[in-house]
């Protein structure tokens, strides 16, 4: 379910880097954000649900909504909608769990895009 | 084609703003970034924008708010407003498009899609602003024939209406032309005017000494001074009077 292989769409990518001028190093640039912009909505996510306000948590599962789909990462973007669309409801009994699921799928997010990051 | 234009990017996600900045740099146009509502309005107040590239979910004021804010501006109700969201609810499409936005596209865009509503938004907004241009210079000639008819001379206002190429243009010559006429024309008649004055007031003066001169008592006076002259002449004294003036005797 977390396989790296298949966590960003490589399609998405490439259309990605053409839309914004062609430059690998821009994209570089793009991931490094993406990466560190979802660090911080997961844990804005966590703290949220663990408290049990669903209206914090809306903000940071739509914004990892909107980003996960722009890099392609198409799971973790269905992961983060579905917890917006429960957030919006008020229905977070399990968001801890489902932030979990959001978490791991993220690593094999994380995983996959330095691969690409990294590769020449 | 539509060349480029100045676009204001309102998203409160940096990973957005920097995609949209480097996707519409890359077809020409000139990006503005703002990180929420009110950062959105103070740019549009430093600069304006051709079109607002507009996320819904932000902080501090939301997209709504901010849709709001710019069609209750007179100054930025043309302004077209493309939403660019993650919401893609029907409700809330149907809201913006009912509160004046131009165009809805859900995230991630499709360039393309991006591309082409961009394109007839910036076309519209350069329509429209020719149509501001054209009555705003429509109301200088209006106004110059006002001012003309309440005596104003100053013609400058339809210097740069004047060099259009377009009926307006020969409008604005046409009356330029026509009005600097009238004025010479006037110029003309007060000048026409001052040499009568002068001609009146002459004929006045000489009338007035002719009411003088033509009476019987002022000839009787003049009669009496030419003898009194001849008298001084043939004595070679100068007669009664110290000065050689008559004493003279108020008429009947």
């Amino acid at each position: 379910m977390t396989d790296a292989q298949q966590a960003v769409d490589p399609e998405a990518l490439d259309r990605l880097l053409e839309m914004t001028g062609g430059d690998p190093d821009f994209l570089a640039e793009l991931i490094d954000t993406f990466l560190e912009d979802a660090v911080a909505q997961l844990e804005a996510l966590r703290t949220a649900v663990s408290a049990g306000d669903a209206e914090a948590a809306i903000r940071p599962a739509h914004s990892l909504k909107s980003n996960s789909a722009s890099m392609g990462a198409d799971r973790l973007a269905d992961l983060s909608r579905a917890l917006e669309a429960d957030a919006r409801g008020g229905r977070i009994d399990d968001g801890p769990a489902r932030v979990d699921d959001a978490a791991a799928e993220f690593e094999a997010v994380r995983t996959a895009l330095l691969a690409i990051r990294k590769a020449p | 084609m539509t060349n480029g234009g100045r676009v204001l990017v309102v998203d409160d996600e940096r990973l957005n703003r920097s995609i949209l900045r480097a996707a519409l740099g890359k077809e020409g146009h000139d990006v503005v970034e703002a990180a929420d509502g009110r950062e959105a309005l103070d740019r549009l107040a430093e600069g304006g924008a051709d079109v607002v590239l507009l996320d819904i979910v932000m902080p501090v004021m939301d997209g709504y708010e901010t849709l709001a804010a710019i069609k209750a501006d007179p100054d930025l109700a043309h302004v077209p407003v493309i939403i660019i969201s993650g919401v893609d609810q029907v409700d809330s499409v149907v809201r913006c498009i009912e509160m004046g936005a131009t165009d809805y596209l859900t995230k991630p865009f499709q360039p393309a899609i991006l591309k082409a509503r961009l394109d007839a938004s910036l076309a519209a907004k350069r329509l429209r602003d020719l149509e501001l241009e054209y009555l705003e210079q429509v109301s200088r000639v209006t106004g110059a024939a006002a001012a003309l008819e309440a005596g104003n001379e100053d013609l400058e206002d339809l210097a740069a209406v004047a060099t259009r190429d377009d009926a307006l243009g020969v409008l604005a010559r046409r009356f330029e032309s026509m009005a600097r006429e009238v004025l010479a024309r006037e110029a003309r008649l007060r000048e026409q005017v001052r040499e009568l004055r002068i001609e009146i007031d002459q004929s006045r003066q000489a009338r007035q000494v002719a009411e003088i001169t033509d009476t019987d008592f002022f000839r009787d006076l003049r009669g009496r001074a030419a003898d009194l002259r001849r008298t001084i002449r043939v004595d070679g004294t100068d007669g009664p009077g110290e000065i050689g003036e008559p004493e003279l005797e108020a008429p009947g």
